[in-house]
Parts: structure tokens; sequence; C-alpha cells
């Protein structure tokens, strides 16, 4: 074999692992952000394990600005008025069901039109999440705004849309717990004609376990920090 | 001869084609990794039933800590004539109820901006829980979890840093009146009265040298500044420390209040506060 023929063997050999390192390597030199939307690895995207948080993210993609409502609901242990829990006669600690809305505010454009919350889970933990302020079937889960002006960004009228066919995702669901402590739920709402609701919006809901992602990455861990950040707050009179 | 140096010439060509195809492919591979190759939409399109979504570019966390504290005359007021009732854990927790708009700008150019409302729900006039919207008695927005990447956080130019004032204040009017001994006489008639509400912050008035002139709600160089480029991965905070306070009238009314003619009491009215600003 001559010697030209060996140097095309390996600049093609050069060129397969260039392709493979673009396809399971970490690779520098490109924004990490790209990287991590493609493989991940790079920024952590759910809280995970080190991280006592839910987090719950909106996705719009509509073509109208729209309030996501975001509920959950919580164990929160009963205290009496010094702020020492309570237990029952058997010594079980006393706890009671509270829920917590937030609206979150998305536009149609790329970035904004994604939103999240973190919701810590460890001394409260969260049992169901969903759209709506009573969890309940029917009610409003987001609102869409029809009068929009996108250069100013103030929002005028609107209505507001179930999430049809979208069930509460609940932690003691009979199939096993739809989410856990450091997982990432997503509601995405789309234009569908076949919806059937007003607005022909429709509505899915994904899960990005924490468990299956990576512990290390190769930029800051983001929920580690903040969760770090939150500690670092806690006063003496506050524990 | 010359057929045999054609022949090489043309295997040669094929070669230089098919490195770079080769090369291309490889480019292509690096910029956008395999996962695009499959990403959310082609398995959508293929498989209806089980869409999938991309993983996210990363996050920046934006995170609002309330440390501000209400001011031990408020909360006698509030606790003996306001009806408040306070455990001694609510008490110690107390917390002014603050609301701000927050906007963030992308690197591409497109906005967001979102309200942070914090602070003890007990403060707020129970009354509002009917009508208000957002319904400032369960919605509490203390974080949030924006996609890389980030070109700018601020404060919303168009909103202020609003503090709720959870008493009825009464304004009055006060008049010089001659007494039968001929000695001047302050007299105060009411004039209004304000429901309790929301009221904007409102950074010191300053001169070009930055002296003060009229100390209001924030020294300015506690007013939060913007955040400019946090990097993917960061945390942004907003850290707020200060005291809720309101005005009393002395030695002429027992309730919240102050004179209309006094400027310095009026521009301090909801507190002293300051912010701090920190990305980790």
């Amino acid at each position: 074999m001559s010697t030209d023929r060996w140097y095309r063997i390996g600049r093609g050999l050069l060129a397969v692992g260039l392709c493979l390192a673009g396809c399971g390597g970490t690779v520098t030199f490109f924004n990490p952000s790209f990287i991590n939307a493609f493989q991940g690895g790079y920024y952590p995207i759910t809280p995970g394990p080190e991280a006592a948080f839910v987090l719950v993210r909106v996705v719009n993609e509509t073509a109208d600005p729209a309030d996501f409502i975001v509920t959950i609901e919580r164990m929160v242990i009963v205290e009496d008025g010094d702020g020492n829990p309570q237990y029952d006669d058997d010594g079980n600690l006393l706890t009671t069901k509270e829920l917590q809305t937030v609206r979150l505010r998305t536009f149609p454009v790329a970035l904004a039109n994604d939103i999240g919350v973190l919701f810590p889970c460890a001394e409260s933990p969260v049992i169901r999440i969903g759209l709506g302020e009573n969890l309940l079937a029917g009610e409003p889960a987001a609102f869409i705004y029809e009068d929009y002006n996108p250069q100013t960004g103030v929002v005028g009228g609107g209505y507001g849309v179930a999430a049809e066919g979208l069930n509460t995702l609940s932690y003691f669901a009979a199939s096993g717990p739809n989410f856990v402590c450091g997982d990432t739920v997503v509601f995405r709402m789309f234009t569908s004609t076949a919806s059937g609701s007003a607005g022909n919006v429709k509505f899915q809901a994904f899960l990005q376990p924490g468990s299956e992602q990576p512990g290390v990455f190769a930029g800051p861990s983001t929920f580690v920090n903040y969760a770090q950040f939150l500690q670092s707050q806690v006063r003496e009179d506050n524990p | 001869m010359n057929a045999g140096l054609d022949t090489r010439g043309d295997r040669g060509l094929r070669w230089c084609r098919l490195r770079l195809v080769v090369f291309w492919g490889a480019a292509l591979g690096l910029v956008a990794g395999c996962g695009s190759l499959f990403g959310a939409g082609f398995v959508d399109l293929i498989s209806p039933g089980s869409a999938t979504i991309n993983n996210s570019t990363g996050h920046v966390v934006l995170a609002f800590v309330n440390n501000a504290e209400v001011d031990e005359r408020l909360v006698e007021y509030l606790t003996t004539t306001g009806g408040l009732t306070l455990t001694n854990a609510e008490r110690r927790e107390l917390r002014p109820r603050v609301r701000f708009r927050i906007r963030v700008t992308y690197s591409n150019g497109n906005v967001n901006s979102f309200e942070f409302v914090s602070g003890s729900r007990k403060l707020i006039d129970q009354r509002f829980d009917a009508d208000a919207y957002p319904d400032l008695n369960q919605n509490d927005l203390d974080n949030t979890v924006v996609l890389c990447n980030v070109a700018r956080v601020e404060l919303d130019p168009s909103a202020s840093i609003e503090v709720f004032v959870p008493v009825e204040l009464i304004t009055y009017q006060s008049r010089e009146i001659q007494n039968q001994q001929g000695g001047a006489v302050l007299v105060y008639q009411v004039q209004g009265r304000s429901a309790p509400q929301f009221r904007p912050l409102v950074p010191d008035t300053v001169d070009a040298d930055g002296n003060t002139l009229l100390r209001a709600n924030i020294d300015v160089r506690d007013v939060p500044g913007p955040v400019v480029n946090p990097s993917c991965g960061a945390v942004v905070s907003v850290v707020m420390g200060g005291v809720l306070r309101v005005p009393f009238l002395e030695n002429v009314d027992d309730d919240p209040s102050f004179d209309a003619a006094d400027a310095a009491t009026i521009a301090g009215i909801g507190g002293r506060y300051e912010f701090t600003v920190g990305v980790r």
C-alpha cells in the first residue's frame, strides 16, 4: 500500500473521529448552550437529587402571549403558635395540604416563550402539580391575550382556556409517582385545530426525571447554587 | 500513458469529493450533535403519539429574597387597633408585602417581564381576596427560571418597586391660629384618608454632586441595578433589606397620620429599604 493511500485513510479516520466527537463528546469551542440543547451534560436541565426543588416549566408554542396558571399542592407541617411542629397521639407529624398558585407570562417568540419556577420540596413535599387555580378539570389553565403589541410588549384583553384531557400530575398516582422531588415538569401549550377548545389550543405535560441527568456538569450547577444561596439567606431567628 | 494519467486524475477527484462529504458531515456532527438528527420535531413527525421535548439550553435562575422587617410600632398598632391576629411565629416571620417587575432581555433581542410578589399575606387587606388579579393572597412568586442566553436583567422601567402599606393613613392640614393670649397655636384638621394600598418606593432626591436633598425610601446607591450578560447557569439574586414604617403625627392622632406640609415625612412613607443584586 502506498504512503499516499495511508495518508488518505488517516485523514478519513480523523474525519470519522471528529464526527464521533460531535455526537458523544463535549466540544467546548461551540456555544455550550447549543451543545446542552442537543446532547446535555453542560448545564443541568432539572434540579436533580442534589437540589430539593421541583422545576415547573411552561412553554408557549401558540401565536399569542399567555399566562399559565400553575398550581402545586404541598404537604405543610402543622405548627403551634410558637412555630413548633405538632404530632398526633401516636407521635406522627401532623400535616395539612396547601395550594400555591403562580402565573407565568409567556410571549410567542423564542426564549421568551419558555419560563419556569422552582418549588422547594424538602420540608414540604410537593404532591400535585397542574394547571388551573384549584387543580380542577374544566377551569382555566391559561389566559390567552388577544391584544398584543410586540413593540411595547403590552398585552390587552383575552380569554381563559381549559387544559382538556390534561390530568393533574400526582405523587400518589395509582401507577406510581408521576414526579418526584428533583424532577422537571414541562407544560406545553400549542395550536391544534383538532383540540375543539377555545382558541384551538391543546396542552401536553412532559417529565424530565432528575435521576437521569448526570451529577457532574461542565458548567455551573445552577440549582445547587440556588439552594446554597437560599441557605445563606436563612436568618438566625427564622431557622 | 495518457489514459493512465487520466484514470489517476478521476480517482483523485472522487477521493476529493468523498473527503469533502466526510468533512462536512463531521462539521455538521460537531455543530449539532447527534440529538439534532432525532430532535423533538422529527420524533413528533414519525410518531405523533410519543412526542418529546428538547433539552433546554440551560437556565438562569432569578431570585428575590425579602429580608425586610416591619416596624415594631406598626406591628403594635396592627395587633391592637388594627385587629390583626399574629402568633409568635408569624410575628417573627412578618415581612412587608412587596412587588416589582423584572424585565429579562434575551440575547436574540426578545423580552419577557414578570412580577415578583413576596411577603406576609396576613398584611394584605383580606378584602383584596375577592377581586384582585393576580390574587394577592395566594400568589407568591420569588423565583423564575429563564432560558439561556440572557443579555440583561433589570427592573422593568415602566413599573416601580411597591410595598403594601397595611393601614389607613390620615392626612392632616395644619394651620396657625392665635389663642386668647395672642400666642400662636397650631391646629390640625383632617384633610383626607388613604386606604391600605401598594405604594411605589421612591429613591432619594439628590443634587448633581450626589448630596441628598430629600430622603425618601431608597438611597440612590441601593437601587437595584441591571445585570448584563449573566453567564448561562448563573443565579441572579435581588435581596431586599429594610423596614416597613408609617408615620404617626405625635400629640394629634394615635392612628397612622402625617402633616400634609411635611414633605420629608411624606417622602418616607412606606419605610426605608436597600437592595443588593448578586450573581453567583
